[in-house]
C-alpha cells in the first residue's frame, strides 16, 4: 500500500509475561510487526494466542503487575511507548492512537452522560470551548448513526442498546481524528445484523479518515472482507504474516490452514463431518523454545518438537515459523501441499 | 412421521413491574420429529434460549402446550413429570457457569442418576466413566474438579452430565458460542456422532448460522418471539423467503474474499424492537423493505408457501386476520 511512506508504527520483539499463582505466563513471545499509514492489519488467532495482549502493550494498557513487558519496542512517530511515562501515554492515547473495545458496556462509564465522555476525549487534547465542543459531539454522533444527537448527548450508557453504545464508542475513538484505530473484537458482542451495521461504520471512518487499523478479531469473514494484511497468531507467537489473499488461498502455516478449514461456510453445501484442529490450545507457562503448534500438527516432525524454526519467507510478502519450509523438509512439505490442494 | 416434540401455540410471557410483560415466545406452533436435530436461530432477545428451556419444563408455560411423545405435559403424572426430568436434557452455553465449581466430574455426572436412582452404586460409577470415555474424556480425570479443564473440555463434562441419564430429547443452548473456533468443530462433531449412535433428538439453538446449517436438519427462524420461516436447512439456506430470514443470511460475512467481496448485504436497519411493546401486525414491519400497509394491520401466520416450507410473512400467502 505504502511502501514509500514507511510504517507509522512498529513493534519490535515484544514480550509480555503475566506473574500468576501458577507460575509466569508467556503472553506474547518475540512479536514484530510494522503498520503502515491508512493500511488495515488483522491480528487473528484463538483465545490466549496473545493478540489482545499485543493490543494492550502498545496502548500501554498492560496491566502492571501481573503484567510485566519484558523486551522490545513500540515506535510510533518516532517514540518509543514502551519507556513512555504515564503522561506521554495520555498525549497519544485517545488521540492519535484509539481504541474500541469489544464491551461497550464495561467500557463506557455507566454514570456520565454520554454527551460529557464525548467531550472529555475533546477536552483532554485540545483547548476547546464548551459550545465547540458540544458541537462536535454532536457532529461525531449524527456521523456515527445517532438519531437524534442533541436530545441523547445528555442520556446515560444504559439508556442506549449494545449496538447504540458501540457506535458511542466509535465516536469516541474517531473524535479527535487518529492515526491509528485498534479494534480489539469490536463486533463480537453484537448480533449478526447489528454487527454488521456496526462494521460497515468502523469502515467507513476508517476509509474517510485514511486512519490506518488494528483489527483484532476470531472471525475471518470479518478479515477477509476489510484486511489488506494478516497476522496470525498462535501461542503467544506470529506464526504468519502474509497479504490477505496469500493468507486465505495459499496458507503457509498448518495452523492457519488448520483454521481456515476449520470454519464451516454457508455456502458450504457438503455433508462431510467438520475438519478440526485436535488437540489444545498450549499451556503458556515455561513454553518450549521450540514451535508451539506442534502438539496439534498433522505434519509435525521431528526437528518441531527441538528447536524454535525462526521465520521462512516462501512466497513474497510473506513470514512463516513453520520448519516445513526449511529445505530437509521437502517430502514432508509436499504432503501438507497435498492436503492443501485436496481441501 | 413420529413426532417426538410438539408445540401448540405456545407462550411464555414474563409479568414485569406495572402491569407490563416480556413477550418472550410468543404464540410458537412448532413439531420436532424423533432423531431430528432441529436448529433454532435468531438474534439475542427473540427468544430462542426461552423457547427451549419452556419446551423442556424449566418455565411453566403462560399459554399453549408442549405435547411429549403425544402427551400433554401439563396433563402428566407426578411420576411422569419425574421421568419426564429424565428424558428431556439440556447443555448451557457457558460451561464455566454451569457446572458446579464445589463438585468433582464423577459428581457432577453421576448427579442425574443418583438423582432418579438408576442402577446401584458400582453401575453408577462404571456409566460415569463409559460416558468420559464417550466424550472423550480421561475417566482417570474423575476426581478433578472443572476449573482444572479448559473451556472445550467443560463441555465435554456438560455433555456427558446431559447424556448420562438416557435422554431422548437434548437441547442445546448455544453449545458452542463460548469456545473457540478449532474446538467448536471438536464438539460439534461429537455432538453429531452421539446422536448417530444414540438416536437422539436436538433443538440446536445457536446464533452461529454456519453451525446450524452443518448440523441441523430442518431450521427455524425466530425474531421478537415467533417463529417466522421453518424450513429443511438446503431449502431454508439456499430459498430463504421471510425477509428477516433474508436479511439474517446476508449479514454473515464470509470468510473467503472474493466470496466476500461479492457478497451482497440485504442488512436491515435499525434494531430490535423491545419485546414488551405490543406491536400491532408483523413483528418485523418496523425493519422490513417489503412492508406495506397490510403488515400493519394483519398479523401473519405461518403458511406453507412452497412443500415443507413454512413462512410468516404477508407476502406468502394469504394471512388471516386474526
Amino acid at each position: 500500500m505504502s511502501e514509500a511512506v514507511g510504517p507509522i508504527l512498529s513493534v519490535e520483539h515484544l514480550s509480555v509475561v503475566f506473574h500468576t499463582y501458577a507460575g509466569i505466563v508467556h503472553a506474547v513471545r518475540d512479536v514484530s510487526f510494522s503498520l503502515s499509514k491508512g493500511e488495515v492489519m488483522a491480528i487473528v488467532g484463538e483465545s490466549g494466542s496473545g493478540k489482545s495482549v499485543t493490543a494492550q502493550a502498545i496502548m500501554g494498557l498492560t496491566p502492571v503487575p501481573p503484567g510485566e513487558i519484558r523486551s522490545g519496542a513500540v515506535t510510533y512517530g518516532g517514540t518509543d511507548l514502551i519507556g513512555a511515562t504515564p503522561g506521554d501515554f495520555a498525549r497519544i492515547r485517545g488521540d492519535r492512537i484509539s481504541m474500541i473495545f469489544q464491551d461497550p458496556m464495561t467500557s463506557l462509564n455507566p454514570s456520565m452522560k454520554i454527551g460529557t465522555q464525548i467531550r472529555e476525549v475533546l477536552h483532554q487534547h485540545k483547548a476547546t470551548s464548551r459550545a465547540e465542543s458540544r458541537a462536535r459531539a454532536i457532529e461525531l454522533l449524527r456521523l456515527v448513526g445517532i438519531p437524534e444527537p442533541e436530545a441523547r448527548l445528555g442520556q446515560y450508557p444504559h439508556q442506549f442498546s449494545g449496538g447504540m453504545r458501540q457506535r458511542i464508542m466509535i465516536a469516541i475513538a474517531i473524535a479527535n481524528n487518529p492515526d491509528i484505530l485498534i479494534a480489539d473484537e469490536p463486533t463480537t458482542a453484537l448480533d449478526v445484523t447489528i454487527q454488521s451495521q456496526i462494521f460497515r461504520l468502523i469502515r467507513e471512518v476508517q476509509r474517510m479518515f485514511g486512519t490506518a487499523m488494528i483489527l483484532i478479531t476470531h472471525d475471518l469473514g470479518l478479515v477477509a472482507g476489510a484486511a489488506d494484511r494478516v497476522l496470525v497468531m498462535y501461542g503467544g507467537r506470529v506464526v504468519e504474516e502474509g497479504k490477505r489473499d496469500q493468507i486465505y488461498y495459499k496458507p503457509q502455516h498448518p495452523y492457519t490452514f488448520g483454521l481456515l478449514n476449520a470454519v464451516p461456510k454457508l455456502t458450504d453445501a457438503r455433508d462431510q463431518p467438520l475438519r478440526t484442529i485436535e488437540g489444545l490450545p498450549p499451556l503458556l507457562i515455561d513454553p518450549p523454545n521450540a514451535c508451539a503448534f506442534a502438539d496439534r500438527c498433522p505434519f509435525v516432525m521431528k526437528i518441531c518438537r527441538q528447536l524454535d524454526p525462526g521465520y521462512f519467507v516462501p512466497v513474497p510478502d510473506n513470514r512463516v515459523a513453520c520448519w516445513l519450509h526449511h529445505d530437509a523438509a521437502a517430502r514432508q512439505r509436499e504432503t501438507f501441499m497435498a492436503t492443501k490442494a485436496t481441501a | 412421521m413420529n413426532p417426538q416434540v410438539e408445540l401448540r401455540r405456545l407462550r411464555m410471557h414474563f409479568p414485569l413491574a406495572r402491569g407490563r410483560t416480556v413477550k418472550a415466545v410468543d404464540g410458537v406452533d412448532l413439531t420436532i420429529q424423533r432423531g431430528e436435530t432441529f436448529g433454532l436461530v435468531g438474534e439475542s432477545g427473540c427468544g430462542k434460549s426461552t423457547l427451549g428451556r419452556t419446551l423442556i419444563g424449566i418455565y411453566r408455560p403462560t399459554g399453549g402446550e408442549v405435547i411429549f411423545e403425544g402427551k400433554n405435559t401439563a396433563d402428566f403424572t407426578k411420576a411422569e413429570t419425574r421421568a419426564f426430568a429424565r428424558r428431556v436434557q439440556i447443555i448451557f452455553q457457558d460451561p464455566y457457569a454451569s457446572l458446579n465449581p464445589r463438585m468433582v466430574v464423577r459428581e457432577i455426572i453421576g448427579e442425574g442418576l443418583e438423582i432418579h436412582g438408576l442402577g446401584t452404586r458400582k453401575e453408577r460409577h462404571e456409566k460415569v466413566r463409559a460416558m468420559m470415555e464417550l466424550v472423550g474424556l480421561d475417566p482417570e480425570y474423575q476426581n478433578r474438579f472443572p476449573h482444572e479443564f479448559s473451556g472445550g473440555q467443560r463441555q465435554r463434562i456438560a455433555i456427558a452430565r446431559a447424556l448420562v441419564v438416557n435422554p431422548e430429547l437434548v437441547v442445546c443452548d448455544e453449545p458452542i458460542s463460548a469456545l473457540d473456533v478449532s474446538i467448536q468443530g471438536q464438539i460439534v462433531n461429537l455432538l453429531k456422532s452421539l446422536q448417530e449412535r444414540i438416536g437422539l433428538t436436538y433443538l440446536f439453538v445457536a446464533h452461529n448460522l454456519s453451525m446450524v446449517k452443518y448440523i441441523s436438519d430442518r431450521v427455524g427462524v425466530m425474531y421478537l418471539g415467533r417463529l417466522v420461516e421453518i424450513a429443511s436447512k438446503d431449502e431454508l439456506f439456499s430459498n430463504p423467503l421471510h425477509p428477516y430470514t433474508q436479511a439474517l443470511l446476508s449479514s454473515v460475512p464470509i470468510p473467503d474474499p472474493k466470496l466476500e467481496a461479492a457478497r451482497v448485504e440485504k442488512t436491515p436497519e435499525g434494531e430490535l424492537p423491545s419485546p414488551i411493546a405490543t406491536i400491532e401486525g408483523c413483528a418485523f414491519r418496523s425493519r422490513c423493505p417489503f412492508a406495506q400497509q397490510k403488515c400493519r394491520t394483519m398479523q401473519p401466520v405461518l403458511t406453507e408457501a412452497a412443500p415443507q416450507h413454512l413462512v410468516m410473512c404477508t407476502l406468502h400467502g394469504t394471512p388471516s386476520g386474526s
